[in-house]
């Protein structure tokens, strides 16, 4: 073997290896990127799915609170009025339909108050809220009541609301 | 550094040429002998013995020269050989990819070498022949100007050519000699050689352990590259330290780029796998094709879904909480009289009469102050009927 071509072997074998080199070094610097392309990928999902497992418990709780609540909503409301003593001042009470949208189911009940101050009335009200978590007055419309003016006639719609 | 020694076996002794190897260039060391051959086996024990030449082919070192095409180690054969001794004084061995031969040359040959000696009136017996190795190493040295003790003789050789050979006993005598001599500085490596009585201690010069015999001739004139020959018989070794190396280098290259890659192929893999965990903890129906994309709806839904409980658990747009807020807002002292109150959908109007401006605008601040409504004015204040007091509308949403 002649030291030409010894000095040629070592040549190749050296420019060879090189390019090994390289194509081994090209390879892993792209697996590198991609495993920490997949580290900073699974950062954020890891980021998004606690924030998804926090939401979900937090509609998990919520929904153990609002499903406690059944029964007719039209008796709720006499229940109340009766809790209240409303009496004579509760002129009427009546189914106002049922109505779905966006995610939840609405019952209503339409009711009429005559004769009543503000003061027992916002009691009334928050009674009517406050008895259920899913209770809510819809619309409310105040007027003078017809020869008492320092009382009110009020009619309102009640919902009870389900999510569906 | 390697060592290599070439044995030159002679009749009742051996001789032995050492030369160091360092960092690829053989450098000569030593010409060891004539001594009992077993002394120069032992003195060259530490050496690699590259190329022995038998005794009944080689009896000594002649000349050592070297050309690109056919490195030779010139040496004096002995005369049983099957040819006539009058035509085969001066054979060599020529070194190729590991292997010698052996050739012969003429008598003339050896004579035209020595011619220079002899015409300087040195004794036939006192051509040494190493006299011609000594003025061949010198030329081989390339040097401008060399000047060689040997025995009894010096020589002076410029530009590779034997220029003067005098009997070294008359040689201080001959001014113009020594003069030619002493600035004649032998740039050979290892020695610096000057002319004159004494001389310079070859064994220190060479390096050499004292108690080894040294010939002043070669131990005071080689050169490193005057021994192209041994260099040559390094070769094979070289060759296949070289072959070795390279396939060295090869399997350790592709054992370390293999691993290497290996590793990041791991990582990426293990990167990916938490992904793909954290996908299938996150997703419990199974993870389709865009799990990203699901995850992301999954939790929009479930914030929407949230915001939509929190609605109605919140009470939010209670008609019944804004008519609480507002009757929280109305000033102590004030006497409004509420007219009308409409509240649905998120937004409310109030009319009332308060019996001044004053006091319903005290009422539409501390209703838009109030925590849950939100866009209070009061587009129209009007003076009440009968004169007394102002009739006001206050309009606002609620929360």
């Amino acid at each position: 073997m002649t030291s030409r071509f010894q000095i040629l072997l070592v040549a190749a074998v050296g420019l060879g290896l090189s390019f090994a080199g390289l194509e081994v070094r090209d390879r892993a610097m792209r697996l590198d990127a991609a495993a920490a392309a997949s580290r900073r990928e699974a950062r954020e999902v890891a980021r998004l799915a606690e924030g998804h497992e926090a939401v979900a418990a937090e509609v998990v709780d919520l929904e153990r609170r609002l499903g406690g609540d059944s029964g007719a909503l039209l008796a709720y409301a006499n229940d109340v009025a009766r809790a209240t003593a409303l009496g004579e001042r509760l002129r009427s009470v009546s189914a106002g339909g049922t109505t779905e949208g966006e995610g939840r189911v609405e019952e209503r009940v339409e009711m009429e108050v005559r004769l009543i101050g503000l003061k027992p009335l916002v009691a009334f009200l928050e009674a009517l809220e406050g008895g259920r978590p899913n209770i809510l007055v819809r619309t409310l419309y105040l007027r003078p009541s017809a020869g008492a003016p320092d009382l009110l006639d009020a009619t309102l719609t009640v919902a009870s609301v389900r999510p569906k | 550094m390697s060592r290599v020694a070439v044995l030159f076996f002679e009749p009742g002794g051996a001789r032995a040429v050492v030369v160091d190897r360092r960092f690829g260039r053989p450098r000569f060391r030593a010409l060891l002998g004539p001594a009992p051959a077993a002394e120069v086996a032992a003195a060259a024990a530490a050496a690699e013995v590259r190329l022995a030449l038998p005794g009944p082919v080689a009896r000594r070192v002649l000349l050592l020269s070297g050309r690109p095409s056919r490195e030779t180690i010139a040496f004096e054969v002995e005369p049983d050989l099957p040819w006539p001794v009058e035509d085969a004084a001066v054979g060599s061995v020529a070194l190729r990819g590991g292997r010698y031969a052996v050739s012969a040359g003429r008598r003339e040959e050896a004579d035209s070498a020595l011619a220079p000696f002899r015409e300087a009136g040195a004794r036939a017996a006192a051509i040494d022949l190493e006299a011609a190795a000594a003025a061949g190493a010198a030329r081989l040295a390339r040097r401008k100007t060399a000047a060689v003790r040997f025995g009894d003789f010096a020589a002076i050789v410029e530009r590779g050519v034997t220029a003067a050979v005098r009997p070294a006993p008359g040689m201080t005598d001959d001014e113009a000699f020594a003069a030619a001599a002493a600035s004649a500085e032998c740039e050979i490596p290892e020695a610096r050689i000057i002319v004159g009585e004494g001389g310079l201690d070859a064994r220190a010069l060479m390096g050499a352990p004292a108690d080894v015999p040294l010939i002043p001739l070669l131990a005071a004139a080689a050169p490193a590259d005057s021994f192209p020959a041994l260099a040559e018989a390094e070769r094979p070794r070289r060759a296949r330290t070289v072959v070795v190396l390279a396939a060295g280098a090869v399997v350790l290259t592709l054992a370390a780029g293999g691993v290497h890659a290996w590793a990041a192929a791991r990582r990426a893999d293990a990167a990916k796998g938490e992904v793909l965990s954290i996908y299938r903890r996150a997703l419990p129906r199974g993870r389709g094709a865009a799990p990203r994309l699901e995850l992301e709806r999954a939790v929009a839904a479930a914030e929407a879904r949230r915001d939509l409980l929190e609605g109605i658990v919140g009470k939010r747009d209670s008609a019944a909480r804004a008519l609480a807020r507002l009757s929280a807002a109305s000033p102590a002292g004030a006497a409004l009289r509420l007219i009308e109150f409409r509240a649905e959908e998120g937004a409310f109007t109030l009319v009332a009469e308060a019996s001044a401006s004053a006091d319903a605008a005290a009422f539409e601040k501390a209703a838009a102050a109030a925590e849950g409504l939100r866009d209070v004015r009061t587009p129209e204040v009007r003076s009440a009927p009968g004169g007394r007091g102002v009739r006001f509308t206050l309009e606002g949403r609620y929360e």
